[in-house]
Order: C-alpha cells, then sequence, then structure tokens
C-alpha cells in the first residue's frame, strides 16, 4: 500500500507539480486553520466580553450621576436627601424659608434688644431728672437751715431782751427758749435730711452712670451683632445659590454624560458587527478546513465547487459590508452578492 | 405603572445596550439569548413590547415572531427585529413573519426609544 501511495505521488508531482505542491501545502496548513479559527473565535468572545463589561460600567456611571443629582437636589430643599419620604418636610423647611425665618427672627431679637437699650437710656434720663429734683431739695434744705439759723438767733436775742425786761419778760423768754429749740430740732432734721439726700443722690448717680454705660455699650454691641448677623445669613445665602447654580450644573453634566454614553452604544454596537464577521471567517475557515481535510468527499467539477463555495458565503453573511468585500475579493462571487444587495445605513427604521 | 420589554439577542453586549437604554427610560427588561429562550420567558410573564436580533442559534428571529404570533397572548405584542441585516427581501420575511417595524444596527439609543414609543399601543 505504501509503494502503490508513493508511486502515485510520484505520478502526481510529474504530472502537475504545482497542484501536488498545493496538496502538500494544504495538508501542512490544516492544522493550523483550526488554531486560526479557535484564535479569531476567542478574540471575538472577549472583545464582546470587554464591551459588555463597559456596557455595565455605563450603566452604573449614568445611575449614579442620577442619584447623585437627586440627592444634592433634595438636600438643597432641606430635606436629609436620603430618600423622598422627606419630601413634605423638605418643602416645609426649605433653605430659602430657613434663611428668610433666621433673619426676620435675629432682626426681631435686635429690636426687642434695641428697645431694652432704649429704656435704659429712659431710665438714665429719668435718672437725671431725679438728680436735679435732688439739688433742689438739697438747696431747699439750705435755706431752711439758714431760716432755722436765723431763728436761733432771733431767740438768743428774745432772750437776752427777756432778761433785760425782767419779771415781765419771763413769758418771752420761754417764748424764746421754744422758738430756741425749735431751731436746733430744725437743724437736726435738715442735717438728717441732708444725709439722706446726699446718700440717695450718689446712689442716682452711680445707677444713672452705670445705666448710662451700659445703654451705650448695648447699642455698640447690637450694632456690631446686627452687622455680624446681617453678613452671615448673607454669606449664607450666597453659599445656597451656589450650591443651587453647582446643582444646575450637576443636573447638566449629567445629561451631557447620558448623552455621551448614548454616542458611546452606537460606537460599541459596531463590536456586534465585528463580531458577526469573525464568526462568518471562522465558519468559512471550518468549511475550507472540512473541504481541505477530505471530508466533503472528493470535488471533480470546479465550476459547481465553485458556485457552493459562494452560495455558501451569500448565505452566511449577514450585512451588506461583508457582501461588498466579497464582491470586490473574490470576483466569482460579486453577480451573486450584487444581487442581494441591499442599503447599508446605520439606524435605519422601517416600521411595517 | 413601568412597562415591560423583552429583549433577544445571542450577543450579551448588544442586550445589555439594549437594555441600559429600555432602564433608562424606565422600562423593566427581561432577556433571552435566543427565539426558543424567548418564548419559555413570554410563557412565563406578559410583556409590553419585543426587541429581537434576526439571526441567532437555535431559533432566529423571524422564526420566532412567527410562533409569538400563533399565541393568543402576543398576537397583537410590537415586535421589533434589531438586526445588521438591511436586505429588502429579510425584511419582506420579517413583515410576512408579523414584526411591527425592522430597525438597522447601530442603533441609536434617543431614536430607539422614539420608535419604541410610536409602536406602543
Amino acid at each position: 500500500l505504501k509503494a502503490v501511495r508513493l508511486l502515485r505521488a510520484l505520478r502526481g508531482l510529474w504530472n502537475a507539480p504545482h497542484l501536488y505542491s498545493a496538496g502538500v501545502e494544504a495538508e501542512a496548513h490544516l492544522p493550523v486553520l483550526a488554531v486560526l479559527r479557535r484564535q479569531l473565535g476567542e478574540t471575538a468572545s472577549d472583545v464582546e466580553q470587554a464591551v459588555g463589561s463597559v456596557c455595565e460600567s455605563f450603566a452604573g456611571v449614568a445611575q449614579r450621576a442620577r442619584e447623585t443629582v437627586a440627592r444634592a437636589g433634595r438636600l438643597l430643599a432641606g430635606g436629609s436627601g436620603e430618600g423622598a419620604g422627606n419630601a413634605p418636610q423638605a418643602d416645609a423647611a426649605n433653605m430659602e424659608t430657613l434663611v428668610s425665618t433666621s433673619r426676620a427672627t435675629i432682626e426681631h431679637l435686635l429690636q426687642r434688644m434695641e428697645r431694652g437699650s432704649e429704656l435704659s437710656l429712659e431710665a438714665v434720663r429719668r435718672m437725671e431728672e431725679l438728680e436735679t429734683s435732688i439739688r433742689m431739695v438739697t438747696r431747699a434744705i439750705g435755706e431752711i437751715d439758714a431760716i432755722a439759723f436765723r431763728n436761733k438767733i432771733l431767740a438768743l436775742n428774745a432772750k437776752i431782751e427777756a432778761v433785760h425786761v425782767g419779771e415781765m419778760g419771763a413769758g418771752f423768754g420761754v417764748v424764746a427758749d421754744e422758738i430756741s429749740h425749735q431751731a436746733r430740732r430744725s437743724n437736726e432734721l435738715t442735717e438728717e435730711i441732708a444725709s439722706v439726700v446726699s446718700k440717695l443722690r450718689a446712689s442716682v448717680e452711680g445707677t444713672a452712670d452705670s445705666l448710662r454705660q451700659f445703654a451705650t455699650e448695648d447699642r455698640e454691641r447690637i450694632a456690631a451683632s446686627r452687622d455680624e448677623v446681617r453678613a452671615t445669613l448673607d454669606a449664607l445665602e450666597t453659599v445656597h445659590w451656589q450650591m443651587r447654580a453647582s446643582l444646575a450644573d450637576t443636573a447638566e453634566r449629567s445629561d451631557q454624560l447620558a448623552s455621551d454614553i448614548s454616542r458611546s452604544i452606537v460606537a460599541l454596537q459596531f463590536q456586534d458587527r465585528t463580531n458577526q464577521r469573525i464568526g462568518h471567517v471562522v465558519e468559512a475557515l471550518e468549511s475550507m478546513e472540512l473541504a481541505i481535510s477530505g471530508h466533503n468527499g472528493v470535488a471533480t467539477d470546479r465550476e459547481q465547487r465553485r458556485r457552493e463555495v459562494v452560495g455558501e458565503m451569500k448565505q452566511a453573511y449577514t450585512m451588506e459590508a461583508e457582501r461588498t468585500a466579497a464582491a470586490v475579493d473574490v470576483p466569482a462571487a460579486a453577480a451573486a452578492m450584487t444581487e442581494t444587495k441591499g442599503t447599508e445605513s446605520y439606524g435605519e427604521v422601517e416600521l411595517f | 405603572m413601568g412597562r415591560t420589554a423583552l429583549v433577544v439577542d445571542d450577543a450579551m453586549s448588544i442586550r445589555q445596550m439594549v437594555a441600559y437604554t429600555l432602564t433608562q427610560a424606565g422600562f423593566e427588561v427581561v432577556e433571552a439569548a435566543n427565539g426558543r429562550e424567548a418564548l419559555e420567558r413570554l410563557e412565563a410573564r406578559r410583556v409590553d413590547i419585543v426587541i429581537t436580533d434576526l439571526h441567532m442559534p437555535v431559533m432566529d428571529g423571524i422564526s420566532f415572531i412567527r410562533e409569538m404570533r400563533t399565541k393568543q397572548a402576543t398576537r397583537f405584542t410590537p415586535a421589533l427585529l434589531l438586526t445588521t441585516e438591511s436586505q429588502a427581501e429579510k425584511k419582506q420575511e420579517g413583515k410576512a413573519a408579523g414584526a411591527t417595524g425592522w430597525i438597522v444596527k447601530p442603533f441609536h439609543p434617543e431614536k430607539l426609544i422614539e420608535v419604541i414609543g410610536r409602536v406602543l399601543p
């Protein structure tokens, strides 16, 4: 049997050396075809996995972007940002209302403090009036004291005159003693009143000074507090509006992100087209491998076999790009491919 | 109440892209890798729309649509073919099988949602 094979090989080599060489080459490349087929299949699978992973990430990115915008929106509205369940509370106490209420409350508080300060100043004025009255009382006491002194002198002179008169002046002397006694008593009382008035005056002056100092400092503090509170609330309001602007910007960026993802999805779908084409190449390689290995039997009619091969290609192809490429690279297939040519319009929609 | 879509494609990446697009538009999505699996999904639950590939192993898109049209529950469910194929004769086959429309891949997400909006009852 080996000898027969050797003789056939020698005869083939003698009659058609190029065909014999092609047979040898085909036999040598046959195992390679299987490797190429597997490699292409694995590549297509890897690419599909990668695109699937990218798409999954896109979904995650878009979802997180939407959640971030929604949470920030709820937070700015005054809620906790943790869920839609806080929405009514959020409406009742949104940031703008909060700032406005704080402004009104603090303004009211400052007005009350100012009123307190005004009342203190009013008290100071009343104290000053009281001081004036006390000075008048002191002056009156001085005059009473002078009158008492003059009465005392008068009583002394009367006493002297009563002594000069003698027996007849005894009654007059008693009156002079009584006047002298009243003058002493009056002097004691004015001294007592003067002491009390002096203490009263010192006390009123001290209180007035304290109140004056307190009221002055209080007004300064109120003015400073008002400026400070206004500046803080203004700053808070500014930050709030900046945050709102930032949120609007984030929402816009989120929309842009969704738009970018949409464009990427269109681009990524070319992987599906590529994989389909790789799949068809793999099928063709498998068919070629079977044919070369003699699995399909012995072909004798070249034209018929060529038609069969073109038919298989035509059957396998699922897109215009493949048919166009086959028509260019395999002239024998051009007619068959043109016959079934469609239009390559991506995204084309036809409703029936 | 949200609508449900059945996405049928042997390519996992395409299923994911269509599912992502539909989920963004508020759909709940059910997936299947071929026509046979898709019929099983339809046995288990009602869907509002079907988006299917044409060329798939086990059962292709046209056979699947033809089969779903024989069932009472899915006789009038909109079914769009989403495929790389653009041959007129294939489109005719799809139309004869009962497809509602034909979209050539790659699809534009916004356009897909717009088309779905047009065919949904």
